[in-house]
């Protein structure tokens, strides 16, 4: 790893007390870990890419990353700082430094607002009082993500999809952060809109020397704009690796499914992915989560062994890290 | 042709984007209201309540009798029919009863004002936080409405004029402080489902004060079923108010106020008729045109 | 050959709104020939769920007006028939939505609703039948039967025990399979999917689409499979049209249509698809015209890069190499040699 890293994140947990349907006198509350023991190491300036399925964790990942929730146990540290604990920690500060795009660019604008009291709004919270500086600021910002000037009085319900999300980046980028979270950024919007919003990201980036780190379930977006990625399977991290070696050569037996469920669209890209079996079975429960590997009840390669060990820890082969016992 | 290159639009106003937006279409705030104007009833009970507000305001100077307003005695006229320089006729102490309605619309309105101001005031605040914060502060407000909703507005209106004396304005107060709790539900209710939404979910993110997200992001939101409410509670304000009056217990004589130029002047049913209908009617009116309004603005709200 | 299930020619649709006419569908021609399943493809706003809508025959008439073009069903035109027939039509019909949400009740138990269906159909949808059928044991009894035997078919190990179940029970996966077990109790000739997988994890789609594919051999079910997804439309779809604001500007068999596209909307809409071996993909410029003034030729006009003066008219369609058919002036029709 030759850049510093920006960004991370120590064995941290996200555990939800659940009520449990008590079978017998067992305990009355379950924990449910969305995210459950993960590490992670983001390098300043790389486009590091979290990719998942549903229940996979990784949106609460991503929203522990940004600080909109805090670990139950672990740390989050912003350039070496701790910024996870709950006591009082300057939001406002911290939001100079990291901001989150939400999934959905619709529900992300207040619908009783214009775009300019949405994209002002930060540099509002910030302390910049005068109205007149925000809104050139804030005419500065859609000038940056190619909006047109005169949506500054426009409302959310007069913008298309790809307008919206343009909303919601200059609004990330108000206080002039070094790092993006982008969950889910092109998932609502049509393909021809995707692409021009991946454009202006990477743009952005490059003007800017962002760090983004993209939560999304679309590999294909990860091979467009990614350096690294991590697999999460049931709140854990399954595998990391550059994004090259992981598309090309999968370890985890999950990684190598994920890829191969992929609907490739040219000739070409069919090639490239790896064929397993579908994958059967449905993910194990997360009131009562299993002792061993928790991808053991779908895995195409599972052996008997692997039940008599815990979960497997992510090891490091060489600058990839997997986890499977089966190595 | 030329490629309408998009990108190409950041100084220039105008892009290939800006330009396929550009409105065929009516603007916003026309096609709003064109949508209200639709249902002409609602069109009616606000044209009406205009009306009235407007002769709420300029009545000391197109009122035609406005020394009727108080005591004046005039033995010449003492219940003269409706004729033409009555138009309304006179009451029991020959004054014009068609001043005294108009003056009337001044306390109707001006009880609205108040029952409702005291109400939303207390009730949406309370509500909003309810919603917001919930815990035991949501419990307490809960179990505080669910205490009022026992109480039946009118009567409690009666006990504290007997215990303060009878005037309109304790009465007001009064049920202003029983009727906060159907502003206080309906803004928590609403305040429940918003603050789930993820621009709440970013503006606390990005550091607001639970001030700000309460009364800047929420509020605007949910102002939709509150405007209904208050129209329709209008309507009731002022029925509550007039009947406090009527039973003795609000205005007293000579104030011009409806509901007491009601009781006074019917003794005199069936014969001095005009007297005790016109502000009965004036009652009416009011009471339906607000509930008009309210109607048609909750159907408005719904379609959207 | 045998006639087509569906035929749709020259469809013209406008919407009698507020603000206007707008001119939804301009020119749709389509045909699903029994048997195969046919997809549909386009970005929102193209008109692809106004088209299943039409077929389906709950696209609302009044706001909506056929201004030309003729909708054949299993060789009939549904204009020429009385509301009564278009009923019968409608049974051989099977609507598979993208939320099951939609069409499952969360208040009754899967076995409840299936049965409803079954009994539903099975009474001919007359309502007095249904109610005796509905409370009679025995047919219950054989509904719940067919019930099992459906969710059999749809790869569900275990129907008992899904049957007992509640909606909310299941997992998105297995409500969708539900829903497809379902849309088959009609024993139906022709399903019409609107994105039936697009809300589900891709480990979870690619089962269903899998499915999907299996079903249709086996029931010799003919299909119209609407989705703005192409890979998805590449794994399950015989052939393909592509659709773009309100025209179907291209169509031929999927794989090829894909690698080799003709339309230059079709080539920017797989332009834009990020290829596997990296790089960006190419945006399209411009946006999707409005369409209470839409432009007078060819509506992708004022996006292609190829346009000339003379898109300002509107193109024909033309057959090329006998199985694709393009609907654009940079192709003429291929003479006989």
């Amino acid at each position: 790893m030759s850049a510093a890293a920006i960004l991370q994140a120590r064995s941290v947990t996200k555990a939800f007390k659940v009520p449990r349907k008590g079978k017998g006198l067992g305990a009355r509350t379950a924990t449910l870990r969305a995210v459950n023991d993960v590490s992670l190491d983001i390098a300043e300036g790389e486009v590091f890419a979290i990719v998942g399925e549903s229940g996979s964790g990784k949106t609460t990942l991503a929203n522990l990353l940004a600080r909109v929730t805090v670990p139950t146990d672990g740390q989050v540290l912003l350039a070496g700082r701790e910024i996870s604990r709950t006591d009082k920690l300057d939001l406002r500060a911290l939001r100079r430094d990291i901001q989150i795009v939400f999934q959905d660019p619709g529900s992300s604008l207040n619908p009783r607002q214009s775009v300019e009291e949405i994209v002002a709004l930060p540099l509002k919270l910030s302390g910049m009082k005068s109205r007149k500086e925000r809104t050139a600021r804030v005419r500065e910002l859609l000038k940056a993500v190619h909006l047109p000037v005169d949506f500054l009085a426009r409302l959310p319900a007069s913008l298309s999809g790809g307008q919206k999300q343009r909303v919601n980046i200059a609004r990330a980028l108000a206080l002039q952060p070094q790092i993006l979270v982008l969950d889910e950024p092109t998932s609502a919007l049509d393909v021809s809109v995707q692409a021009r919003v991946l454009e202006l990201l990477m743009n952005l980036k490059r003007e800017r020397a962002l760090t983004y780190i993209l939560v999304t379930h679309n590999f294909g977006v990860v091979r467009a704009i990614a350096d690294r990625v991590a697999v999460m399977y049931f709140g854990k991290i399954v595998e990391i690796g550059t994004v090259g070696e992981v598309m090309s050569a999968p370890r985890h037996p999950y990684t190598q499914t994920l890829l191969s469920a992929i609907p490739a669209v040219r000739e070409a890209d069919r090639d490239l992915l790896p064929s397993t079996e579908p994958l059967d079975g449905e993910m194990p429960s997360f009131v009562d989560p299993p002792l061993y590997c928790s991808f053991y009840s779908r895995c195409p390669r599972r052996q008997l062994s692997c039940l008599s060990l815990p979960h497997p820890p992510l090891v490091n082969h060489g600058g990839r890290q997997m986890s499977c016992h089966l190595g | 042709m030329a490629i309408v290159e998009e990108t190409a639009g950041g100084v220039v106003s105008r892009t290939a984007e800006e330009a396929e937006m550009a409105p065929a279409r009516k603007s916003g705030f026309r096609r709003r209201l064109s949508r209200f104007l639709h249902n002409r009833l609602a069109v009616a009970g606000t044209l009406v309540l205009l009306f009235l507000l407007l002769v709420a305001m300029l009545v000391p100077w197109i009122a035609p009798y406005p020394d009727d307003v108080a005591d004046s005695l005039n033995f010449d006229a003492v219940l003269a029919p409706p004729s033409l320089q009555h138009l309304m006729g006179t009451d029991e102490v020959g004054r014009d009863v068609l001043t005294r309605v108009m003056f009337g619309a001044r306390w109707s309105l001006a009880m609205a004002a108040i029952v409702l101001g005291i109400a939303v005031t207390l009730g949406v605040p309370l509500g909003l936080c309810a919603g917001y914060y919930g815990g035991v502060l949501e419990q307490i407000l809960m179990r505080l409405t669910d205490g009022f909703s026992a109480v039946p507005a009118l009567v409690l209106a009666l006990a504290i004029t007997v215990l303060l004396g009878p005037s309109l304005l304790n009465a007001m107060v009064a049920i202003g402080f029983v009727w906060w709790r159907g502003f206080a539900r309906i803004a928590h209710g609403q305040t429940l489902s918003k603050k789930q939404e993820t621009y709440v979910v970013v503006a606390r993110s990005l550091g607001a004060s639970d001030l700000h997200v309460m009364f800047r992001e929420i509020l605007p939101n949910i102002s939709s079923p509150l405007f209904v409410s208050l129209a329709l509670n209008a309507g009731y304000a002022v029925l509550t108010g007039t009947a406090l009056s009527f039973l003795g217990a609000g205005a007293r004589p000579p104030t011009p106020e409806w509901g007491q130029m009601v009781a006074s002047s019917r003794n005199y049913l069936p014969q001095g008729w005009w007297a005790s209908l016109f502000p009965g009617l004036a009652i009416f009116v009011t009471v339906v045109s607000f509930n008009l309004l309210g109607d048609g603005l909750r159907d408005y709200f719904s379609e959207e | 050959m045998a006639e087509p299930v569906v035929r749709l020619t020259s469809l013209r649709v406008d919407f009698h709104t507020a603000d206007g006419v707008e001119q939804v569908i301009r020119d749709v021609t389509l045909r699903i020939d029994p048997g195969e399943i046919v997809g549909l493809v386009g970005e929102s706003g193209c008109g692809k769920s106004v088209t299943a809508k039409l077929l389906l025959g709950i696209l609302p008439m009044p706001p909506a007006r056929l201004k030309n073009g003729t909708v054949e069903m299993f060789g009939r035109d549904l204009a020429m028939l009385g509301a009564v027939e278009r009923d019968t039509l409608k049974k051989h019909v099977a609507y598979v939505p993208q939320d099951p949400s939609a069409v499952l009740n969360p208040s009754f138990t899967i076995a409840s609703q299936m049965i409803d269906m079954i009994v539903w159909y099975e009474s001919d949808r007359r309502l007095l039948e249904y109610f005796r059928r509905r409370h009679s044991k025995r047919h219950v009894a054989r509904a719940h039967d067919f019930a099992a035997e459906l969710l059999g078919k749809v790869q569900i190990a275990d129907p008992d025990d899904v049957l007992r179940r509640y909606p909310v029970q299941l997992s998105g996966g297995m409500r969708q399979r539900v829903l497809l077990a379902m849309a088959l109790s009609g024993r139906p000739k022709l399903m019409i999917a609107d994105e039936p997988t697009t809300a589900l994890d891709v480990t979870v789609q690619k089962r269903t689409i899998d499915l999907l594919k299996d079903l249709a051999q086996r029931e010799h079910l003919a299909g119209l499979y609407i989705t703005h997804d192409l890979g998805v439309a590449r794994e399950i779809c015989a052939r393909t049209y592509v659709m773009y604001a309100g025209t179907t500007v291209e169509n031929g068999p999927t794989a090829e249509l894909l690698d080799r596209p003709l339309h230059p909307y079709t080539r920017g809409l797989v332009e834009a698809i990020p290829s596997l071996a990296g790089g960006l993909p190419h945006a399209i410029a411009g946006q999707v015209p409005d369409y209470l003034s839409p432009p007078p030729g060819c509506r992708f006009a004022p996006r292609c890069g190829e346009a000339r003066d003379l898109c300002r008219a509107v193109p024909e369609s033309v057959i090329r190499e006998g199985r694709r058919e393009v609907s654009c002036w940079l192709y003429e029709r291929e003479t006989v040699a």
